[in-house]
């Protein structure tokens, strides 16, 4: 979602020494997967058959999906810091739980109806890709508060993390189930398995975020660069390590004694023997599903604005994003803005945001970076951000 | 006036419950796939239904089935057992003497005893102890102290002594001193012939009390004694030689397990040949008769027993003694073989028994003391009969059933199935000759049926040649049911009781076995598994 442009009016900058912010964001963006059924995996319970053939019957060749669930604070203090007059210091904490998926039609009916359909057929279940991290980090810098340009830079604490790339895989089932064909040339990561909590630091490694604007024509045109959370995380040496580039085929387990059946029926260890699924353990360098944006913004008149974004995240299944946005500002108090745009993980995406002051010192910032998503049952994508800021 | 929609009210519920994401406790999210998927290959030859160690096979491949099993075994304690043995000396100052001052060093008593052992109605001259203890307790009332020596000069000790001394302190008859000696008897050699060579069970044991010869002597009154208390414990003999007396063994009646056709539950086995053959040896040196009263084939789950007929049940057999070499011996060994055309042996067989019956009876020495005394037996010597068992693997098997119980590891838990319901398919390639039907139910620990579950089809036989082998295997399949109920009984606490019935391919003539044959199988499964089914 594209944040509202600055609004000196709504916003009052020269008003306050001190800006505390919180904010709460979650973006689900995927190309055919209905909201209905993320929902229904989360909730928990059965989920019905139909439900996951509503959005079976969505799905195409190559489909995408991706989340962001984080949330922010960020305090700002007062101008003439480090003896320039504009810049204000900037300390950041942050929790983000980023998620990334390309996966194929068959991919997905084999996860969620089984191979029998597949009876004398071969599923192709890549190219796919999977990315899910979760990271806390604080960091530290400064912003020019002439133009909204900031740094930022950051220590990073790895949660958790799992890391699946599916080159080329198949999976052939024969009549009656007599053979299972699987190719596969595939890569799995994943952290330590020992636990997530906040006291543990399965990785380490430090980010940077920053923005740099540029304003011309009596400033009436912005342009901005920016990437948030550009860095590197090193997970302990206790991550687990799955690479296969093989062939199986599979007739059952060969037993010596027909009638001693006792423990044939899905051991998993048995099974794990039989396909070679053991992992290694080995320290693991992966770069932060950073984000990094273009942006052109242009002043309409002295209460709307328009413009438009480029992004694009480091997540698999994520292409560029191209947002058309515009804001306009309403009496005194009060923002609006709607934008369109296309691409990311999903497809077309259109969402509103509003940020309003109360009194002199307190801002809410709410916004849906997909208000269909929010509105009908059968819509792919959704999110909300929302937003309190304190100026004193 | 409100109206409702669902649908409409459902995305802004999705969206209250996004917002509400964080913090809330949820259960696994769970869905049902249908799952199609080979579970086991096994490939079969007549050695993994029948252990390897069991079967022969001849130049052409032709099996025969070749089984051993102990009928009865009659050891060593059971012909000769040494029962504990206590043996009593007492010295005392004979009546009339009143009280007499006795110095040191007097000789109290001395005594020439012989003692006999009471060992039923063995005769021993010779025995040599594997283990034992002989342990002498003194008990002394005189207020001197009394060296106490006893020897025996019918005994051969290991270190070359025959005595064993023992003192006990001074007493009084208030309060008797008591003393305690133990000897160890192992590898002690007894000539239980007497001082004079010809008695039996006995050994010479000569007794000397002597006031401590270093005290002040003694003040002895009528009363006054001295008393040892000699006893043979534990004693196991490593050799015996004797006349082990004319008596009788009783062996049985009692039954043996046999555990050759024990899968089986159900059908008739008509073997062509059978050969049994009674081997007996004895160890013992001693001329035996056994006098075999019955040999039965029990099954105890028919009801049926069948009584061998052949001339070992009709008369008695006379075993030879063993040969004693001077530090072992050489077992006697007699032979009986058995057939169809000398008995009833293949009916005997043919009943599938798992018990086998017998009561016999030993006459030792029955001719009587022929050997004049020589009768002998070592620690390791025994009687033992063995049954050796072959049979050509060529029969007609009517309906013979198998049966096993499994106990599968399904996935999941009472509680929450993961597995659901699913069919099983079943595919063999079948190169014996016999066919094969599957019977599969859902029982309780008491083998109570709780399910059938219905299976489709069965597995032809191999095609036989006019030489009456098979040349062409056949392909079958069969397909078992696996409902919702079913695997719910699984689950809380079924067992899968398969059981095979087999035909062999011709009823009129016997069918061979040949080593060569092979059965080939593949299971797979079709169900519905539930995903976090068993979370």
């Amino acid at each position: 979602m594209v944040p509202l442009g600055p609004d000196s009016v709504v916003d009052l900058p020269g008003r306050w020494n001190n800006r505390v912010r919180l904010e709460g964001a979650l973006d689900f963006v995927t190309s055919t997967v209905r909201n209905e059924l993320p929902l229904a995996l989360y909730q928990g319970g059965y989920v019905e058959r139909e439900l996951r053939e509503r959005s079976a019957d969505q799905m195409r060749a190559k489909n995408t999906a991706g989340f962001v669930l984080g949330a922010r604070l960020t305090w700002t203090g007062r101008d003439c810091f480090l003896g320039q007059r504009h810049w204000r210091p900037i300390v950041s904490v942050a929790q983000q739980e980023v998620m990334g998926l390309r996966f194929t039609d068959d991919l997905f009916r084999l996860t969620f109806f089984g191979n029998a359909a597949y009876e004398d057929r071969t599923a192709n279940v890549a190219p796919s890709a999977f990315t899910r991290i979760g990271y806390r980090s604080v960091g530290v810098g400064f912003m020019d508060q002439r133009t909204g340009s900031y740094l930022l830079l950051g220590l990073v604490q790895g949660g958790s993390f799992t890391e699946v790339d599916i080159r080329s895989a198949s999976l052939y089932t024969a009549p009656d189930g007599r053979l299972l064909s699987l190719s596969i040339n595939g890569e799995f990561h994943a952290n330590d398995t020992a636990g997530n909590g906040y006291d543990r630091f399965n990785g380490l490694g430090a980010a940077l975020s920053g923005r740099w604007a540029f304003r011309f024509g009596q400033d009436k045109y912005t342009v901005a660069a920016g990437v948030t959370d550009l860095g590197i995380v090193r997970w302990n040496g206790n991550s687990v390590h799955l690479a296969k580039d093989s062939l199986i085929d599979y007739r059952g387990i060969d037993i010596t004694d027909l009638l001693d059946l006792d423990d044939v029926l899905i051991g998993e260890e048995r099974l794990r023997d039989t396909f070679g699924l053991h992992y290694t353990t080995s320290a693991h360098n992966m770069l932060l599903p950073f984000r990094a944006t273009l942006e052109f913004r242009m002043q309409l008149d002295d209460r709307t604005e328009t413009g438009i974004t480029i992004a694009q995240r480091n997540l698999p299944g994520h292409v560029p994003e191209a947002i058309l946005h515009a804001g306009r500002r309403l009496g005194q108090r009060t923002l609006l803005g709607a934008h369109v745009g296309y691409g990311g993980a999903g497809g077309l995406r259109a969402g509103i945001s509003a940020r309003m002051r109360l009194g002199q010192h307190t801002w809410i910032d709410l916004g849906t970076a997909h208000l269909p998503g929010l509105l009908l049952g059968g819509a792919r994508s959704m999110g909300l951000q929302a937003a309190i800021t304190v100026g004193f | 006036m409100f109206r409702r929609s669902s649908a409409k009210l459902r995305p802004l519920l999705l969206a209250g419950v996004t917002v509400a994401w964080v913090g809330c406790a949820k259960e696994p999210a769970r869905w049902d796939i249908d799952v199609l998927a080979p579970l086991v290959t096994s490939s079969m030859t007549i050695g993994d239904l029948v252990p390897d160690s069991l079967l022969t096979a001849d130049a052409d491949g032709a099996i025969s089935l070749l089984y051993k099993s102990t009928l009865f075994a009659v050891d060593m304690d059971t012909v000769l057992t040494a029962p504990d043995t206590t043996f009593v000396y007492g010295a005392g100052l004979d009546l009339g003497l009143g009280t007499v001052n006795l110095p040191a060093g007097f000789v109290f008593d001395v005594q020439n005893n012989l003692t006999r052992f009471d060992v039923d109605d063995l005769q021993l001259r010779t025995l040599v102890l594997r283990e034992g203890t002989l342990l002498v307790r003194m008990t002394n009332e005189l207020t001197s102290g009394i060296l106490g020596t006893f020897s025996f000069p019918g005994a051969s000790f290991p270190n070359g002594s025959t005595e064993l001394t023992a003192f006990a302190t001074a007493g009084s008859p208030a309060q008797a001193s008591t003393t305690v000696v133990q000897r160890d008897l192992a590898g002690v050699t007894f000539d239980l012939r007497g001082p004079n060579y010809d008695d039996v069970n006995t050994l010479a044991t000569n007794i000397s009390l002597v006031l401590d010869p270093s005290g002040d002597g003694a003040t002895v009154s009528e009363g006054d004694s001295v008393l040892a208390l000699l006893t043979y414990s534990g004693l196991v003999p490593q050799y015996a030689r004797g006349y082990f007396g004319n008596r009788v063994i009783h062996v049985g009646p009692d039954t043996t397990s046999l555990d050759l056709f024990s899968n089986i539950v159900a059908g008739t086995l008509d073997v062509d040949q059978v050969d049994l053959r009674l081997k007996v040896e004895n160890g013992l040196g001693v001329d035996i008769q056994v006098a075999l009263d019955h040999l039965s084939a029990i099954n105890t789950r028919t009801g049926n027993t069948v009584d061998l007929s052949h001339t070992i049940v009709q008369g008695p057999m006379n075993l030879n003694r063993a040969v004693d070499l001077g530090n072992g011996f050489l077992p006697s060994l007699y032979h009986a073989a058995m057939d169809q055309d000398n008995s009833n042996v293949d009916h005997f067989l043919e009943n599938m028994p798992d018990k086998l019956g017998y009561s016999v009876e030993l006459r030792l020495n029955p001719l009587g003391n022929v050997s004049n005394g020589h009768d002998f037996l070592y620690y390791d010597s025994r009687l033992r009969a063995e049954l050796e068992l072959e049979v050509p693997l060529r029969l007609i098997a009517s309906s013979l059933t198998l049966e096993k119980i499994l106990t599968p590891d399904l996935p999941g838990s009472a509680n929450g199935h993961a597995l659901i319901s699913g069919k099983l398919n079943v595919f063999a390639t079948n190169g014996f000759p016999f066919s094969a039907d599957l019977q599969l139910a859902i029982v309780d620990d008491q083998g109570t049926v709780l399910a059938q579950l219905p299976v489709n089809g069965s597995i032809a036989t191999g095609l036989l040649g006019g030489d009456g082998l098979v040349h062409t295997a056949t392909d079958s399949r069969l397909t078992a049911d696996l409902s919702e109920a079913h695997a719910h009984l699984l689950y809380t606490g079924g067992k899968l009781r398969l059981r095979a019935v087999f035909n062999t391919a011709d009823q009129a003539q016997h069918v061979q076995i040949h080593d060569h044959y092979r059965l080939d199988l593949q299971v797979t499964a079709g169900g519905q598994y539930m995903v976090n089914g068993n979370e």
